[in-house]
C-alpha cells in the first residue's frame, strides 16, 4: 500500500505520513460508522486524499520543490472527496510498485547504510528501533539516516521508478546485496536471543523472485534466489527446540525443506545456463553441495574447497577464506586450515566479528591444543551477539577447559 | 531541475596541451556539448588551481592569500549547470563528461540558478571569474529558513551593490544531496557524497567581470561567506 501510494504521489515522507494518518482516523471513525467494506481501498483513499490536500496546500509556497502529484482522478466516488469512495480504479500490480520502491531505496546515490535501512524500513515494514537493533547502531542513528536518504531522494529529484533496461544491469547489484542483507539478517540475526527471524528470510525471498521475474536472463538474480531458498531450507533445522544454535553437520537433515532445495536446484540450473558465472552462483551451488549430501562427512569437500577458491577469486572477502578454511579442514586437514585462518586474522573487517576466533577455536579443539582453543573461545564469547550462539560457544568452552 | 556538476581531478594526471590524449579530450568535451545541447544552461572552464586567490573574512578584515582554498591534490577544473528532470537524467549527461573518465563529476542539487545572459567572448571584454563560496554547512544552509533568508538578502545587497559585475551565480543545496559520477573500464560508477569528504564545502559561486585581478578580489571580498576562492575563467570558444 505504500509502495502504490508512494508512486501516485511521487513522495515518499508524505506517503508515509499520510497512511498513518489514515489509520488513526480509522481508528477514531470507524468504531462508530462501522467498518467499511473495502477496508483497505478506504486506507489507501482517505490516505491518498490527505496527502493530496497537503502536498497542495504546501506547493503554493514552493511549487518547485515538491515531487508532481499525480493523484488518480477517477478516485473520487460518487459521494466526494470528502467521504472516501471505497470503490476506487483497479490498482496495477503491487509487486510492481514494491519493485519500483527496492530500486528507489537501493539508487547508488544513496550511501549503502541508508538503502539497506530505508529498504528494511520502507519496503519490508521493519520499524527503526527493529532496524537499530539488528545493525547494533544507536536508534537515532538510523532514523537521522532515514530522515537524510528521503530528503536526499526529494532534493536530488531520485526517480521513483525501475531503472530502464539498459541501466538494470549496473544497477542490480546494490538491489542483490540489499536483498541478500536481509535475508542474512534473517537467517543469522546479529542480535537479540531469536537466531533466526523468518519474516525477514520471507521477504527477501518475495523480493528474490521480482526481482527474478523484473530480470530473466540475469543470472546473478537467480543465483541469489537459489542461494536464499536453499540456505531458507535449513532454517527449522538451525536452531533446536531449546533455542540452541545447531551446526550444519549436527543438523537434522529430514528436516531441511526438500521443496525449497528442489527450487533452489532449478533456479540454479537455470542461472549456470547462461555460463555466466558469479559471486551468488558460487555461493549458491556450494550451499546446493551441502544441501544434497547426505552428511557432513559425505560432503563433496574437494569441490566445495574449490567453489570457495574460486569465489576467493572473483569477489574476495576475509569471511570467504573462514569458509574457505573449513573446507581446506577435510581435504587438507585442521593444520592447513589454521593457515588459511591465520592468514586473515589482522584483516580490520574481521575485528568485530566472532567467526574469526570461533573458527580457529574449532580447528584448535581438532588439533587437541585445548588452551589455545579455549582462548579462542573466549574472545569468540566476548563478540557473540546473539543468545543461541553464546550458549554453544559456552559449551565449547566448557569442553575444552573442563 | 537544474544540477551543478563539478568536474575534478588531479591536475598531474590530466593530459598536457599538444599532446593526442588533450586532443582526444576536447573533442570529448564538443561532443557533450552537442549530446546534451539544451540540458546545458552554463558552464566554465577553469584556469588551474595554482592561478587561483583565496580571501578569507576572519575579525581582522579579509585575509588574501595566493592559491586555492584547499591545497589538495583533487582540484576543480570546471563546471556544467545542467537542466535534468531527475537524477538519473542528470547521471545520464555527467557520466559523458571526460572528467568522469579520469577524474570525478560531483552533482549538486541547486537551489537558484541565474544568468544574466551576457555571453562571454575571448578577446576584448573583461576578464571573468568564478567565486566559490566556501565554509561550514551550518543550519543557515537549509532552504526555507530564516537563517537562508537572511543570506538571501545579504548576497541581494551584494549584487546591488556591485551592480554588473556579476554576469551569473547559483546556489547549491546542502553537500548531504551531493551524488560523484566516475566511468572508470567503460563502468559508471555512482556513489553518495561528493567526491572528497570536507566540512569545508562549496555552498554556491558567482561568476564575475572585472577589469583585472585586484578588481576582482575586490567585488569577490563583498561577498557574504566566510571564505571566497577566486578562479579565473579559461575561456574556451567565441
Amino acid at each position: 500500500m505504500l509502495a502504490t501510494l508512494a508512486r501516485q504521489l511521487g513522495d515518499l515522507d508524505a506517503a508515509e505520513d499520510a497512511v498513518q494518518e489514515a489509520f488513526l482516523e480509522a481508528m477514531r471513525t470507524w468504531p462508530g460508522r462501522g467498518v467499511p467494506d473495502n477496508p483497505g481501498a478506504w486506507i489507501t483513499s482517505t490516505a491518498r486524499n490527505r496527502a493530496v490536500d497537503r502536498l497542495r496546500r504546501e506547493s503554493r509556497r514552493d511549487a518547485k520543490e515538491k515531487a508532481a502529484v499525480v493523484p488518480d482522478p477517477s478516485s473520487d466516488g460518487p459521494a466526494g472527496p470528502s467521504e472516501p469512495s471505497i470503490v476506487g480504479p483497479p490498482e496495477p500490480e503491487p509487486a510492481d510498485d514494491q519493485l519500483r520502491l527496492i530500486f528507489t531505496c537501493c539508487h547508488p546515490a544513496l550511501a549503502p547504510a541508508a538503502q539497506v535501512a530505508l529498504t528494511l524500513r520502507l519496503v519490508c515494514g521493519l520499524q527503526t528501533v527493529e532496524i537499530a537493533r539488528a545493525f547494533l547502531q544507536p536508534e537515532a542513528t538510523v532514523a537521522q539516516r532515514l530522515v537524510r536518504a528521503k530528503a536526499k531522494i526529494r532534493t536530488a529529484a531520485i526517480p521513483f521508478r525501475v531503472p530502464p533496461a539498459h541501466l538494470l544491469p549496473e544497477r542490480l547489484p546494490p538491489v542483490a546485496a540489499c536483498i541478500y542483507l536481509v535475508f542474512t539478517e534473517g537467517y543469522a540475526a546479529t542480535a537479540g536471543d531469536e537466531l533466526v527471524r523468518r519474516e525477514l528470510c520471507d521477504e527477501a525471498i518475495r523480493l528474490g523472485r521480482l526481482v527474478v521475474e523484473l530480470m530473466p536472463d540475469e543470472p546473478e538474480a537467480r543465483g541469489l534466489l537459489a542461494l536464499m531458498l536453499m540456505q531458507d531450507s535449513r532454517r527449522d533445522a538451525r536452531v533446536s527446540v531449546g533455542g540452541d544454535l545447531v551446526l550444519l553437520e549436527d543438523q537434522d537433515r529430514s528436516s531441511w525443506d526438500r521443496d525449497r532445495i528442489a527450487e533452489g536446484t532449478a533456479e540454479l540450473e537455470r542461472a549456470l545456463l547462461r555460463r555466466r558465472p558469479g559471486p551468488y552462483q558460487l555461493q549458491a551451488a556450494i550451499a546446493g553441495l551441502h544441501a544434497t549430501a547426505t552428511s557432513w562427512v559425505n560432503t563433496d569437500w574437494p569441490q566445495i574447497a574449490a567453489l570457495y577458491a574460486e569465489l576467493a577469486r572473483v569477489a574476495p572477502s576475509p569471511v570467504v577464506e573462514l569458509n574457505r578454511a573449513v573446507a581446506v579442514a577435510f581435504t587438507e586437514g585442521p593444520e592447513a586450515a589454521l593457515d588459511v585462518v591465520d592468514a586473515v586474522a589482522d584483516d580490520p573487517r574481521l575485528a568485530r566479528t566472532h567467526l574469526l576466533p570461533a573458527t580457529r577455536a574449532d580447528l584448535l579443539r581438532r588439533l587437541g591444543r585445548r588452551d589455545e582453543a579455549a582462548d579462542s573461545y573466549r574472545a569468540a564469547l566476548a563478540m557473540a551477539r546473539t543468545g543461541p550462539e553464546r550458549a554453544f560457544l559456552e559449551r565449547r568452552l566448557d569442553e575444552v577447559a573442563g | 531541475m537544474r544540477y551543478l556538476a563539478l568536474l575534478g581531478g588531479e591536475e598531474a594526471a590530466g593530459p598536457a596541451p599538444g599532446t593526442p590524449e588533450f586532443d582526444t579530450m576536447m573533442q570529448g568535451y564538443m561532443r557533450f556539448d552537442e549530446v546534451a545541447a539544451d540540458a546545458i544552461v552554463g558552464g566554465e572552464a577553469l584556469e588551474e588551481a595554482a592561478t587561483a586567490t583565496t580571501i578569507r573574512h576572519g575579525d581582522a578584515g579579509p585575509l588574501v592569500t595566493a592559491g586555492p582554498y584547499a591545497e589538495t591534490v583533487e582540484a576543480l577544473g570546471g563546471l556544467y549547470v545542467l537542466e535534468a528532470d531527475t537524477l538519473d537524467d542528470a547521471i545520464e549527461l555527467a557520466r559523458q563528461i571526460p572528467a568522469a573518465l579520469d577524474g570525478w563529476v560531483s552533482l549538486r542539487p541547486m537551489v537558484e540558478w541565474f544568468d544574466t545572459g551576457v555571453q562571454a567572448s575571448g578577446t576584448g571584454e573583461a576578464p571573468r571569474y568564478v567565486a566559490f563560496i566556501y565554509g561550514k554547512e551550518t543550519d543557515g544552509d537549509q532552504p526555507d529558513t530564516p537563517a537562508w533568508d537572511e543570506g538571501l538578502a545579504a548576497h541581494q545587497r551584494f549584487m546591488d551593490a556591485v551592480g554588473d559585475a556579476v554576469q551569473a551565480g547559483g546556489a547549491l543545496h546542502p553537500i548531504a544531496t551531493a551524488t560523484t559520477v566516475q566511468v572508470r573500464d567503460g563502468d559508471v560508477i555512482v556513489s553518495d557524497g561528493p567526491f572528497a569528504e570536507s566540512a569545508e564545502v562549496v555552498g554556491g559561486f558567482y561568476v564575475l567581470r572585472a577589469s583585472d585581478r585586484d578588481a576582482a578580489v575586490a567585488v569577490a571580498s563583498q561577498i557574504p561567506a566566510e571564505a571566497i576562492e577566486l578562479r579565473p575563467i579559461m575561456e574556451v570558444g567565441g
